[in-house]
């Protein structure tokens, strides 16, 4: 046990701009997620359940909120003696400092961690995704195919093609051609930030792409390309399943409603009552959450420790959320500890944690019709967003579409 | 000055019927997600204690399983932490299942004796609050008492049970005066909580005693010599408490939860929350024709019918059109779709199919057994 086959490197010192104000205070990947969960605990919990228990993390963000989650990655069961979860931060050495200059530095800063465990293979991942993957299956095709990279692809619809990353593969998969977000995509393979190395193949690219001083350091960018043009093996893998980007407030909005309704097929639904997949999180320390007399729930999926004598319409809320009695929420996301005071109404709202939301005040609820310019949800509604840690008044209006960051 | 801390998971006589089939009571499952050993234990952790005895006598595997190393309650120390102490052969005695709670203590006696703290409190499984167990040293302490004894007033138990209690009187200073058993209050005493306070030193000259002179009692060779000489000291508790020693103390307790005064007692209270074993079950799902009012829910409870006035576990599953009016439905219980029950205590993994209707009444709940398929 002096070895380990394959380790996992997870990206997460992206700064999620787009997914302000919900990442203002932390990081992407330990934003909440689905009532219980962080969005970390997909890509960990995918590790854990494919067998790969050696997990080294990379921060840079705003880290603290990241690192107390993670802790020694006990609810993941890798607080193991050998391998486990390590979070790898940027550092110094006696000769210089720097932060993680892209992707690909990050890794190549921390290339020791992945040499300690002498690994043959290094799967790397994002933290922003929401997707339940074993791994291990890829990993096989990749040792089968004596690939150099492989790289997990899934269908999308071809007008959506110019939004990804696309792989052009020839009849037995090997990646014949790489396009950045085409304008005229000539396949439907998008990458799903999700990679396997040979580990040596890995060194080899990160060395010189270190040594290279115009490269953007990035995945994408510079080593994908890089290894397709000197002739690598490089193979996608088709994954069949549920898998979303939650970059935007619109596609974290829309996964987590993805968890309520169990319809579609499997790709369109995101299971998260598997027994043979569990989610594995840490927890707060709550009690079951109460519903009052006055509650009423329906399509909805709910955390511990919450009140509710509210209306609830297809929504999630998460732990210890107050909702009382009058107050009614539809089509929303609301995240731990908020209070939604009497008579206040949610309407296509995301409410950060923390957050107090005046009775009677109205989030979402006006304005619909007016032409924000927002991006439109699947139901062509759009989204209003509170920031954590306010307090909203009794009765005031926040018109949809509205992005809210301070007391009102 | 430090504790240890021991909890007797057994409770002798009691009338607990299938809910002790395949569990010793401390593994009973309690509140939705907890069981009644996570209360015991967490006022221990909450008052600081760090080395904890758990005597059982049989069937422990499940409390086994659920205590673990004591991950859950931070009790994974390489110094202390939690033990379960059951019942072991010797070369001189193999008839070792503990008759009560003084053999118990004397077949733990290395217990007592390697563990180094100050004091001990002893507690039972079936007599469960959020205690301040510091605040009952503390008091104990200032009393130069022999002995305290935790007692309260006014515990959720049921009342027409005609069980057998604890009861116990006291002077105005708190030197508890008298102590008997009976099945309804008698006037002008106080439920006992057999929670005591008591120097290691002491206990283990009560456990020496009993060895060398065959004494078998702990009440009546003991407790009740030290009341007569007035060295035991009353405490009353503070918070809510709970007595559960029959079925319809279990439904009555557990339909107390609905009374938020309840709720913040147990579990919003100052001396801390209450801990339990991880189980990473999903959110609870509401369908689109669920119906839920004054009931208390677990995460990875999947409703999609009628649910009123119960208690539902964590994995439970309520059918379309099925009614569930005060009810406690355990973990993993499946109740199928148009069945309707009142006053019912299922256990865990029981199916109900389709259509059935069952009805007990407060005082005699219907009760289905582990695994049962009605």
């Amino acid at each position: 046990m002096n070895k380990k086959e394959c380790v996992a490197m997870l990206l997460a010192g992206g700064q999620g701009s787009r997914l302000m104000p919900l990442t203002r205070s932390t990081a992407k990947p330990s934003v909440p997620f689905g009532a219980l969960y962080r969005i970390i605990d997909f890509p960990l919990s995918n590790c854990i359940n494919s067998g790969i228990d050696t997990v080294g993390v990379l921060t840079q963000y705003r880290p603290q909120d990241l690192n107390a989650y993670l802790g020694q990655g006990d609810p993941w069961d890798m607080a193991i003696k050998f391998g486990g979860l390590h979070v790898l931060p940027p550092y110094m050495t006696e000769h210089d400092a720097s932060w993680f200059k892209g992707t690909a530095d990050s890794i190549y800063q921390h290339m020791n961690f992945i040499k300690k465990y002498d690994a043959k293979y290094v799967l790397v991942l994002s933290g922003d995704h929401i997707y339940k993957m074993n791994y291990d299956i890829m990993l096989q095709e990749h040792i089968q195919n004596k690939a150099a990279c492989t790289i997990a692809v899934i269908d999308v619809q071809i007008e959506e093609a110019s939004r990804f990353g696309i792989m052009n593969t020839d009849k037995d998969g090997r990646i014949v051609e790489f396009e950045e977000k085409p304008a005229h995509p000539k396949s439907t393979q998008a990458s799903m930030g999700v990679y396997i190395f040979t580990a040596d193949k890995l060194y080899e690219y990160l060395e010189k792409d270190a040594a290279d001083e115009s490269s953007a350091h990035d995945f994408g960018k510079n080593i994908i390309p890089d290894m397709l043009n000197s002739g690598c093996r490089m193979f996608a893998y088709l994954y069949k399943g549920y898998w979303r980007d939650v970059g935007t407030l619109n596609s974290y909005w829309e996964a987590n409603m993805d968890a309520i309704d169990m319809e579609g097929n499997d790709s369109q639904k995101l299971i998260l009552d598997d027994p043979l997949w569990k989610i594995y999180f840490r927890h707060d320390i709550v009690y079951p959450q109460f519903v009052g007399e006055k509650g009423d729930i329906k399509r909805s999926i709910v955390g511990d420790a919450c009140e509710i004598n509210g209306k609830i319409r297809h929504s999630v809320l998460f732990n210890s959320v107050i909702v009382e009695e009058g107050a009614e929420i539809r089509d929303s996301l609301v995240l731990s500890n908020c209070v939604i005071r009497s008579g206040a109404v949610l309407d296509h709202a995301i409410i950060s944690e923390n957050t107090e939301i005046g009775a009677g005040a109205r989030i979402g609820v006006d304005g619909q019709e007016a032409e924000t310019g927002k991006a439109k949800l699947p139901d062509g509604k759009v989204l209003t967003v509170v920031a954590d840690g306010l307090k909203i008044g009794g009765g005031v209006s926040v018109s949809a579409g509205s992005v809210v960051d301070e007391d009102l | 000055m430090t504790v240890a801390g021991i909890i007797f998971s057994d409770a002798h006589n009691t009338r607990l019927g299938s809910l002790l089939n395949e569990r010793t009571l401390a593994a009973i499952p309690f509140a939705a997600r907890y069981r009644l050993i996570d209360f015991p234990l967490s006022s221990m952790v909450n008052a600081d204690i760090r080395n904890v005895g758990i005597i059982v006598k049989q069937n422990y595997h499940s409390l086994m399983n659920h205590i673990g190393s004591g991950a859950p309650w931070d009790l994974d120390r390489k110094n202390g932490g939690v033990q379960i102490l059951p019942p072991f052969a010797t070369k001189d005695n193999t008839d070792t299942v503990y008759k009560n709670r003084l053999e118990g203590l004397i077949a733990n006696r290395t217990f007592l004796n390697d563990i180094k703290d100050d004091y001990i409190i002893m507690t039972s499984a079936a007599k469960i609050g959020s205690f301040d167990f510091k605040g009952l040293l503390d008091e104990h302490i200032k009393s130069g008492a022999k002995i305290s004894v935790l007692y309260s007033d006014d515990p959720i138990l049921s009342e027409s049970s005609g069980f057998e209690r604890e009861f116990i009187s006291c002077d105005e200073e708190g030197h508890v005066t008298d102590g008997t058993q009976a099945a309804e209050k008698p006037e002008g005493m106080h439920y006992s909580l057999e929670t005591y306070v008591v120097s290691r030193k002491d206990l283990l000259a009560i456990v020496n005693e009993a060895v060398r002179e065959n004494k078998l009692s702990l009440r009546r060779d003991f407790f009740d010599p030290m009341m007569a000489r007035g060295e035991m000291h009353a405490v009353k508790a503070k918070t809510t408490a709970v007595i559960i020693n029959t079925v319809d103390d279990y439904l009555t307790a557990s339909l107390a939860l609905l009374d938020a005064k309840v709720r913040a007692s147990l579990f919003k209270s100052e001396n801390g929350p209450v801990m339990t074993k991880i189980k990473d079950s999903p959110p609870t799902v509401y369908g689109k024709d669920a119906c839920v009012e004054n009931s208390l829910i677990s995460s990875g409870a999947n409703i999609e019918g009628t649910v009123k006035n119960s208690i539902i576990f964590r994995g439970a599953h309520i059918g379309k059109d099925a009614v569930v009016d005060h009810c406690v439905v355990m973990q993993n219980a499946v109740i199928s779709e148009g069945v309707e029950l009142n006053y019912a205590v299922l256990d865990k993994n029981v199916y109900v199919s389709l259509g059935c209707r069952l009805s007990g009444y407060i005082t005699h709940p219907f009760t289905a057994e582990r695994d049962e398929r009605i």
